[in-house]
Formats: C-alpha cells, sequence, structure tokens
C-alpha cells in the first residue's frame, strides 16, 4: 500500500517537472536565442552551444529606447493596479457583506463583459480615445487595463472577503467601528493575502496586455509589449534581436513574480484548505 | 442602573415571522440565559439586543431609553460571541483595547486598560500573543475580555462556551457565575444547554418557535412547568411522559389510568373530567425501584452506569421507556424485569393541549434555611 502511493507521488512528480520543462522550454530558447548572432539563431540543426554575444543587446537599445518602454510598462501596470482596487475594494466590500438579490447576477455580467473579444470594441474605443485626447496617453492606456482588469480583480477580492467570517465584522461593529473603520483596520488586514496577490496579478496581466497597447499607442505611451513587437520585421534576419528584446521586456515581469511566488501562490490558494 | 425591557418585539425575515412577540423585563444586575431549541429564536432576539439584527416591530429599552434605531456601539453593549470573533491580526492587547482605539483613547492608556482587565481573567502572560497562539479557553477569556474593557451597561453572550470541550466547558461556567457574582452586571446568556441556563441564571427564558414558553427562576421552571415543552426541555436525563386517561376527579386528586392496568393519584386541581386523555409526566429522580409498592413493571432494555447513580431505560406496558433513576451500586442487568413505583405527589399532569394542570399544593423550591443547618 505505502509502496504504491510512493510510485504514485513519483509518478506525479517526474510529469510535474516534464509539464514544467515543456513550459520552461520556449522561454529559455528565447533567452539563449538572445546571446546568438542572427545567423546562429536560424541555424538548422538548432545549436545549443555557441559563443554568446551582446550584440543583439547593444542593437536593441540603439534602435529603440528600452528604458522608455519599461517605465511605460511599469507606470501603466502599477497605475491601473490601482485604479482597478481603488474601485475594486468598496465594490467587492458591498456584494460581499450587504449581497441583494442581484448581486450574483452582477458578478456575473461583470465576468460576462471579460467574454467578448476585445476587438469587437476596437473601433469605439478608438474613436473614444482619439476624440479625447487619451490616444498614445498613459493614463489612457491606464484607464483601459483597469477597465478590463476590474471584473478579474472585483470578483477574486470578492471571494477573499467572503472567507472573512462576519463575526469578526459584528464583533468590530460592537466595539464602535465606523465602516471605514472596519474596512482598513479589520477587514484589509484579514484579507491582506488576498489583496496582495489580486494586485500581483493585474499588474502581470496589466504588464503583457499586448492588443491594447498596439493599437492605442505609439511611442510615448507605449509600454515593452508594444517594444517587442516593433522588432518583428516581414523581412530580413531578426530572430536575435527579437529574442533579446522580448528577454529585455518578460525580465522585470519575471523577477517580479519571482520574488512574489510565495505570496502569488498563498493568496491563490486562500481559504481552499482551513 | 441597567435594565433591558423588550415590549411586543417581532423579527419576520421575508414572509417567515422568526420572533412572534416577546414581552421581557430584565432587571438590573440579572443573569438571564435564554435556552430553547436551535432554530427557537434565541440567537436572533440576543442579536436584537445587540443591534446586529433589525427589529421589525415592538420596542427595545435599554435603562428606559428606546434603542430600537440606535447603533450597537452606541446601546452600552458589548458582546460575546460563538465563535469568538478575535481580530486575528491583532495581539491580545490590541484585541481587548480595539474599542479604545477605535474611540480614539491614547496608546499607553489603552495598553493600562487591557492589562487592568488580562489581570481580571488571568491573561496577563498572554498579552502580547496573537490568538492563534492560544487555546480554546484562553481565545474565550480574551473574548470576555474584549467585552470587560468596554464597561458595557449590559453583556450579551451567544453560546460563548459551546466550542470548548466539556471540562474547560465547567471551569469556564464557574468563571463566568464568579465574574457576573464580582461585576453585578446585567448578563443576557444564550444557550441550548440546559445545564448552562440552570446553573448560570437567575431568570430562564424558554423559548420555542419564536415565542416565550415560560419565564421563571431555575428552580422554579424545574419545579412547576408551565407545559410539557418546558417539563421536556429542563431537567436532565429529561422528564418521562407516559400517555393516560382520567379515570376519577375529586376535589383534590385526580385518578388515571396508566397503559397497561396501573393507576396513578395525583394531587392536583380538578380540571379534567373522567375519560379525557392526558399526560403524565415524571422525572428520573422521581421514580423508584420497589419490589413491595410496585405501580408497574418493566424490563430493562439499556443500563447507564454514571457511578454515584445508574440510569435504567426500562420498557413498561404500552410500549413507553421510562429512564428510572437508581443508586449506583444496584445491581441490575439488562433484561432484568423490575418493579417501579411512581408517586403520585412527584408527578406533573398535562392536559390535551399540554398544558400543566396546577397542584393543589406548591412544592417548595428550596428547603428553608433554618432547616439547612
Amino acid at each position: 500500500m505505502a509502496n504504491t502511493q510512493k510510485r504514485g507521488s513519483w509518478l506525479i512528480g517526474l510529469l510535474a517537472w516534464l509539464v514544467a520543462c515543456i513550459l520552461f522550454f520556449p522561454i529559455f530558447w528565447m533567452f539563449i536565442t538572445s546571446f546568438k548572432t542572427e545567423v546562429a539563431a536560424v541555424a538548422t540543426p538548432p545549436q545549443l552551444f555557441f559563443t554568446p554575444t551582446l550584440e543583439n543587446y547593444i542593437d536593441v537599445q540603439a534602435r529603440a529606447d528600452y528604458f522608455n518602454y519599461a517605465w511605460n510598462s511599469v507606470i501603466v501596470s502599477l497605475g491601473a493596479t490601482v485604479f482597478a482596487l481603488l474601485l475594486a475594494v468598496p465594490a467587492a466590500y458591498a456584494m460581499a457583506f450587504f449581497p441583494t438579490k442581484r448581486t450574483k447576477s452582477t458578478l456575473l455580467w461583470m465576468l460576462s463583459t471579460k467574454m467578448l473579444p476585445s476587438v469587437g470594441v476596437l473601433v469605439p474605443i478608438y474613436i473614444l480615445g482619439r476624440e479625447s485626447g487619451l490616444l498614445d496617453t498613459r493614463i489612457g492606456l491606464i484607464i483601459i487595463y483597469t477597465l478590463i482588469n476590474l471584473p478579474i480583480v472585483v470578483w477574486m477580492i470578492y471571494s477573499f472577503f467572503k472567507e472573512v467570517p462576519k463575526e469578526i465584522l459584528e464583533a468590530d461593529r460592537m466595539d464602535g467601528a465606523t465602516t471605514y473603520q472596519e474596512v482598513v483596520y479589520v477587514l484589509l488586514p484579514l484579507a491582506l493575502p488576498g489583496i496582495a496577490s489580486t494586485a500581483l496579478l493585474s499588474v502581470i496581466l496589466s504588464w503583457n496586455e499586448a492588443f491594447w497597447s498596439l493599437n492605442l499607442t505609439t511611442f510615448d505611451a507605449a509600454p515593452l509589449t508594444a517594444f517587442i513587437a516593433s522588432f518583428s520585421s516581414p523581412q530580413g534576419l531578426f530572430w536575435a534581436k527579437l529574442s533579446a528584446a522580448s528577454t529585455l521586456a518578460i525580465a522585470p515581469i519575471l523577477l517580479f513574480g519571482w520574488f512574489s511566488q510565495k505570496q502569488l501562490v498563498r493568496g491563490l490558494t486562500f481559504g481552499a484548505v482551513k | 442602573m441597567s435594565t433591558v425591557v423588550l415590549k411586543d418585539i417581532h423579527k419576520t425575515y421575508t414572509d417567515t415571522e422568526i420572533i412572534k412577540g416577546i414581552d421581557l423585563d430584565i432587571k438590573d444586575g440579572e443573569f438571564v440565559v435564554f435556552v430553547g431549541p436551535s432554530g427557537c429564536g434565541k440567537s436572533t432576539l440576543l442579536r436584537m439586543i445587540a443591534g446586529l439584527e433589525d427589529i421589525t416591530s415592538g420596542d427595545l429599552m435599554i435603562d428606559g431609553e428606546r434603542m430600537n434605531n440606535v447603533p450597537p456601539d452606541e446601546r452600552g453593549l458589548a458582546m460575546v460571541f460563538q465563535t469568538y470573533a478575535l481580530y486575528p491580526h491583532m495581539t491580545v492587547a490590541e484585541n481587548m483595547a480595539f474599542s479604545l482605539r477605535l474611540a480614539g483613547v491614547p496608546k499607553a492608556k489603552r495598553y493600562e486598560r487591557a492589562k487592568e482587565v488580562g489581570r481580571i481573567l488571568q491573561l496577563e502572560p498572554l498579552l502580547d500573543r496573537k490568538p492563534g497562539a492560544l487555546s480554546g479557553g484562553q481565545r474565550q477569556r480574551v473574548a470576555i475580555g474584549r467585552a470587560l474593557v468596554r464597561n458595557p451597561k449590559v453583556f450579551l453572550l451567544d453560546e460563548p462556551l459551546s466550542n470548548l470541550d466539556a471540562t474547560l466547558r465547567g471551569d469556564m461556567r464557574l468563571e463566568l457565575a464568579n465574574l457576573h457574582n464580582s461585576l453585578g452586571s446585567t448578563m443576557i446568556y444564550v444557550t441550548h444547554d440546559q445545564i448552562e441556563a440552570m446553573t448560570l441564571a437567575n431568570k430562564i427564558v424558554v423559548l420555542q418557535g419564536g415565542v416565550i414558553e415560560q419565564i421563571g427562576e431555575p428552580m422554579e421552571l424545574y419545579h412547576h412547568p408551565r407545559n410539557r415543552f418546558v417539563a421536556g426541555f429542563i431537567g436532565s436525563p429529561k422528564m418521562n411522559f407516559l400517555s393516560v386517561k382520567t379515570i376519577s376527579v375529586q376535589d383534590s386528586q385526580t385518578t388515571l389510568r396508566l397503559p397497561g392496568d396501573a393507576s396513578v393519584t395525583v394531587p392536583v386541581q380538578p380540571t379534567l373530567s373522567v375519560g379525557d386523555r392526558a399526560t403524565l409526566g415524571i422525572r428520573p429522580e422521581s421514580l423508584r425501584v420497589d419490589a413491595i409498592n410496585p405501580t408497574l413493571m418493566g424490563e430493562i432494555l439499556v443500563v447507564e452506569h454514571l457511578g454515584d447513580v445508574t440510569y435504567l431505560y426500562v420498557k413498561v406496558a404500552g410500549g413507553d421507556t421510562l429512564i428510572v433513576e437508581t443508586e449506583g451500586n444496584r445491581p441490575v442487568a439488562v433484561g432484568d424485569r423490575v418493579p417501579i413505583y411512581i408517586d403520585g405527589n412527584l408527578c406533573h399532569l398535562f392536559d390535551a393541549d399540554d398544558n400543566a394542570i396546577p397542584k393543589i399544593q406548591q412544592q417548595h423550591l428550596t428547603l428553608e434555611k433554618t432547616n439547612e443547618r
């Protein structure tokens, strides 16, 4: 019995490693390609061993100002996350603790907006952006990102708030807490792991968003996704440079995700095991 | 001076009436226990007093002031929750002093007060711990401490002991009783456990289906239950009930036929008529195994040895099972036939509507003080 269990967990471990390797391989390949020459990058059979070069990184920086894009990404991701949280916390508070007959359907409706293909509203959004002068501005992008992430952010915070025992909030009301005090002193500290992981997710989603950033920005507000895209060209050798650009673009968020991994996992499984 | 008065209190949740008109007068310093089966509305009633639930109609007066629309924290109450509801991210001291923090009391003063209450509840060495590092009993004390800090007019306790194990529950019961004696404040306590109700209360309120079945002192409820529900709810093990038929009614006694062919004469007011159906109630401690003078015979189904006493579950004619309390060392075995004596003077009689028929002479609740010596 113990033996089969052991073998089972060993098999699952192997499977997990396999899946992890498959998922990681493209990133690994992109990373090493970024240190190859353009010729080596397209060589068949692909080369695993080569003399690394930094010329792609130098070229990339010479052609486009990486830090401009990176800074835009940082501002837009953080800005959108802060806005989304500011809107979502009160919304989730109301829905979690003062639900009405329509709360559930409101939540579902919010989620359903995520099912609409973005391209379906591209033209109206573009025209709205143009008319309001928000095209290629960070604030324009922040507004769009806030809106597209809001349903997920509300849902997550709502479910974290649901985990907070009702009695604790009743206790603070008996202790004389106003709504503001209740949220700030009791609810937010209790839901902090959940809110942190929601924020992380929102940052990651915003950072990786490409559709709207490519369509609504040109240079001033263009984030790293636009930076990568600018290195794909229909002709010539560009794989190594594209890899270098991609590596530069994903490195910050990858490191960010890596360092916050513990928080992220804890938040996403929050309440799963009591 | 802190009194609580409920006048015709009702509570309706979307068409369902939970509380159906409660009138209650709680005097200063009283320990009142709301007791009843789950779903009887006792917790809802407490939460309405606390201000956590709206009052659909009726008046709630605390110290003579109408409190229906006053927010919970301004009613001068403190509540202890069944789940303790401590703030997990705060230390014991912070938990207890949270209400003071909200009221803007300076930090040093708050801590001083938390320490003072901690001393009363023997929590001093734990003041800097978080609730997660405490045992169930300690958490319970912190919850009580949080209530104490506020110096409330009235303490509300919602099944505070039900999450504790049996030993600890007994200890905490004693502590609560001591606390009440030393503070002298008004306490309202909700429980489904009739032993807690009997041991703690000055006044028990028995609730069922959103109405009060009876209000009284513990011994009053034990000796003079107003109806069959109260009789069955108060006392452990619960009262035995037998369906009986009235065979003779006189001014001072009524004789009843038991299932089988035995009869019992009970000294009650002559409100029944010959032929009426009624229910005879008799507590296990009032039944005797008596070979000389048996009222009826029965067969033992189960024997429960508790040490000092033994409970026999005896099947009698008519199929009813009676619980009989006997001395702990009585040699009995399952399957034995035992003679049982029913003393009519110790019986309760309930009419067809389950209301108690008044006895000719009221039982003394306690012995006179002079007899005690």
